[in-house]
């Protein structure tokens, strides 16, 4: 059989957050899901909540299932619902790395060269991220470390040099429409992101108390989720609200005595970000297939995945207003939702009840 | 395998650097951009631009040796976009917005269409949202085109002026997100520093005049201010660095240099009123007691002295409150920002309803001044 690569638990750590931060950078206010301007700077902490809520279902199916994947569990069940689930979960993983590189796409045909057509330049980090996934999880996993030190420094750097230009007044008092709004956008919200999924499907890559790094990984997130969005409000006020892209605003604004341009810096390290999460979703998609489809041709495999990327990125990257109306399309919450709680419970039930039956005879 | 990997890597980052997908553009074509000035004349937007001069002093083997380092442009056209979009078809060269140091309006532009012109640069990320902004006495144009004397970016003389605010408190900083910021609030007034040019008294060459502070009613209105009511906004708004006042004292005319200034506002909702209790301290140099005997100065002068600057802001500022808030409803301390983080309901129900602020809020304002250095200080006792 061949040997698959494991990661430990901090790089898997490293992995998750660059993945996830991306979208935080390159957030666009949905169109379809209001928020008051006050409840913007707490919306971490409920989505956090949401997220412990998946994470309990991704440690339940595991603790269930033996530290077996879903895809996994589902061979002992019947190998061909296996490979139904994995086309299932490849599916999401494509859409999610689409969606995630039109996004990355529409930032920086806006903000860093609007007059360029910037196709063959997601070619090239499609291939790239394909590169990458072929060379297995211990390649991205490592590059995470190296990236997300570099990346920390240069946010902390620009947070506290954007400290000066705080102020008090630009902040709106919470909860002023109720708690709907903010449960609501924060539902919208952590539907949107793989990251937590995906676990269903990488948890035998990693080694280590890998209850203890999902936790720790979203507290970490929300925290630092929560002191971006707080600098932003304070720092920019409804002209943050206004923006397209808030977070580059923000960072356009930092400078500290000679050092300017600090934008610059930081939208280069998104680029190694949007890499890093396009690879890790390849990667698992072809770490999919061998779970249920057995040993796999690799490298027709990932191109044929990467080929899937690319279509959803032509679709959904024409105009963003297209790319605003799939992205918040309620398709997306039921199919989150279902490969997040419905398959997993369901399949962890029937593994149960087909052990239980087994030992019995 | 990894060397046929990186070869192949490179090769397409050839392929894409030379097929044209991506603009690259050489720096003696772009036209870095140093200062912008907006006129809305006649039923169209005039934009001037100064621009660095670098077609003809930067190209290679070229004879031409600019005579200048910058050049202003006028473009116009019926959207301030379509101005901008005529400059490559006049200069040769493509603009590059985000070097640019100052935006100025026209004050009648400002006046009459602050919301339009500054659209473009609230929606466009071209130009960068840290641009300081200012309107002009006279045209944007005139204003943008002075001649400075050769060598020397109009844009950055605009910049260093602007910035002054850092020493002597008489100028705001308003980056375009902070003015932007406020014209986006339910209550608040933008405002910016307003700039003039006048004759250098030794050459005829232009300088930069800051007039006061140009401020924005939701009304429309544009109220102007002085330099010296400039200092008392940036007092009460915690934003003033340095700054200076001159007092006429029972022994001669004195100055009081602010070192540090801290402004703490407490609100408290009483009688149907938001009650702003605003706390000011100043630590103050006196560098100048001008006196018919050079005496030095007595710890009883100087503590007088100190009581008086303070009661003389105290009066600035509620001069500027009447001026500002009360007689014209501009908002430009942030109250109504503050009134809704202390209390939404009676923001919602008396601010925002009633649409007049300044009826349901009053101020005590206490200034505080302590002197640190005074040059010379008699300790004994005054006779």
């Amino acid at each position: 059989m061949e040997k698959i690569g494991k990661i430990s638990t901090g790089q898997m750590f490293c992995v998750l957050f660059l993945s996830r931060i991306i979208s935080l950078f390159t957030f666009m206010l949905p169109s379809a899901s209001y928020l008051p301007a006050g409840d913007r700077i707490i919306t971490a902490i409920p989505v956090m909540l949401f997220e412990f809520l998946y994470a309990g279902i991704v440690i339940f199916t595991l603790k269930k299932n033996e530290a077996q994947s879903i895809l996994e569990t589902a061979k002992n069940i019947s190998p061909n619902l296996s490979k139904i689930l994995a086309v299932f979960y490849i599916l999401a993983f494509i859409w999610f790395a689409g969606i995630g590189t039109a996004r990355f796409e529409l930032f920086i045909s806006t903000v860093m060269f609007p007059n360029s057509e910037l196709t063959l330049m997601i070619v090239i980090l499609l291939v790239a991220a394909l590169y990458a996934s072929l060379k297995g999880i211990e390649a991205i996993g490592r590059a995470s470390v190296i990236l997300i030190t570099i990346l920390g420094t240069s946010v902390i750097f620009i947070l506290l040099t954007v400290t000066g230009e705080f102020e008090y007044s630009n902040l709106k008092p919470l909860f002023t429409e109720g708690l709907s709004p903010v449960t609501g956008f924060a539902f919208y919200v952590s539907v949107r992101a793989a990251e937590i999924m995906t676990l269903h499907v990488s948890t035998p890559v990693i080694n280590g108390n890998v209850k203890k790094m999902i936790f720790s990984w979203i507290s970490v997130f929300a925290a630092v989720c929560s002191v971006i969005l707080l600098c932003l409000s304070g720092v920019t006020g409804e002209y943050g609200d206004d923006q397209i892209f808030p977070l580059y605003t923000l960072t356009v604004i930092a400078k500290f005595g000679i050092f300017e341009r600090l934008d610059d810096i930081l939208t280069g390290l998104w680029v190694l970000c949007s890499f890093i999460q396009v690879a890790f979703l390849l990667y698992l998609c072809l770490l999919s297939l061998r779970q249920s489809f057995g040993k796999i041709k690799k490298i027709p495999s990932a191109i044929i995945c990467t080929l899937g990327v690319f279509i959803v990125y032509i679709i959904t990257s024409d105009t963003v207003t297209v790319f605003s109306e799939t992205v918040s399309s309620k398709f997306v919450d039921i199919m989150f939702i279902v490969l997040i709680a419905a398959v997993p419970l369901s399949v962890t039930i029937l593994n149960i009840h087909k052990r239980n039956r087994r030992r019995k005879t | 395998m990894k060397k046929a990997t990186a070869v192949f890597l490179i090769m397409i980052s050839v392929f894409m650097t030379s097929c044209g997908e991506i603009e690259i553009i050489e720096l003696n074509e772009r036209l870095i951009i140093e200062a912008i000035g907006i006129d809305f004349e006649d039923g169209k937007y005039k934009v001037t631009i100064e621009g660095l001069d670098s077609f003809t002093s930067g190209s290679e083997g070229n004879n031409i040796s600019s005579a200048r380092l910058t050049k202003c442009y006028l473009f116009e056209g019926e959207t301030i976009g379509m101005a901008m979009n005529s400059i490559s078809e006049i200069t040769g060269q493509t603009p590059l917005f985000s070097q640019a140091r100052v935006l100025i309006l026209g004050i009648d532009t400002a006046r009459e269409h602050l919301s339009e012109a500054l659209d473009f640069f609230r929606r466009e990320y071209t130009t960068r949202t840290d641009v300081l902004i200012a309107v002009s006495e006279g045209s944007a144009s005139e204003t943008v085109s002075a001649d400075f004397g050769e060598n020397v970016s109009a844009g950055n003389i605009f910049e260093a002026s602007l910035s002054s605010y850092r020493h002597t408190g008489k100028s705001t900083y308003t980056p375009l997100y902070r003015f932007l910021n406020s014209m986006m609030g339910e209550t608040d007034s933008a405002y910016c520093p307003i700039i003039g040019i006048k004759d250098n008294a030794f050459s005829d060459k232009k300088e930069v005049d800051i007039k006061g502070t140009a401020i924005f009613s939701k009304n429309e209105n544009v109220h102007i201010i002085t330099k010296d009511d400039t200092l008392a906004v940036m007092i009460m708004n915690n934003d003033a660095e340095n700054g200076d006042i001159t007092l006429n004292t029972a022994k001669g005319i004195c100055t009081f240099e602010i070192i540090e200034s801290k402004t703490k506002t407490g609100i408290e909702i009483k009688d149907g009123k938001a009650v702003f209790n605003v706390n000011i301290s100043l630590r103050c140099d006196i560098p100048e007691y001008q006196t018919e005997d050079l005496s030095g100065l007595s710890k009883d002068d100087t503590e007088k002295a100190a009581i008086q600057a303070a009661k003389q802001i105290a009066a600035l500022i509620t001069d500027v409150l009447d001026e500002t808030f009360y007689k014209n409803n501009c908002d430009i301390f942030d109250i109504g920002r503050k009134i809704n983080l202390k209390d939404n309901s009676f923001y919602k129900n008396n601010i925002i309803q009633t649409e007049t602020i300044s009826e349901n809020v009053t101020f005590n304002i206490k200034v505080s001044v302590s002197v640190r250095r005074i040059g010379k200080v008699i300790l004994e006792k005054d006779e």
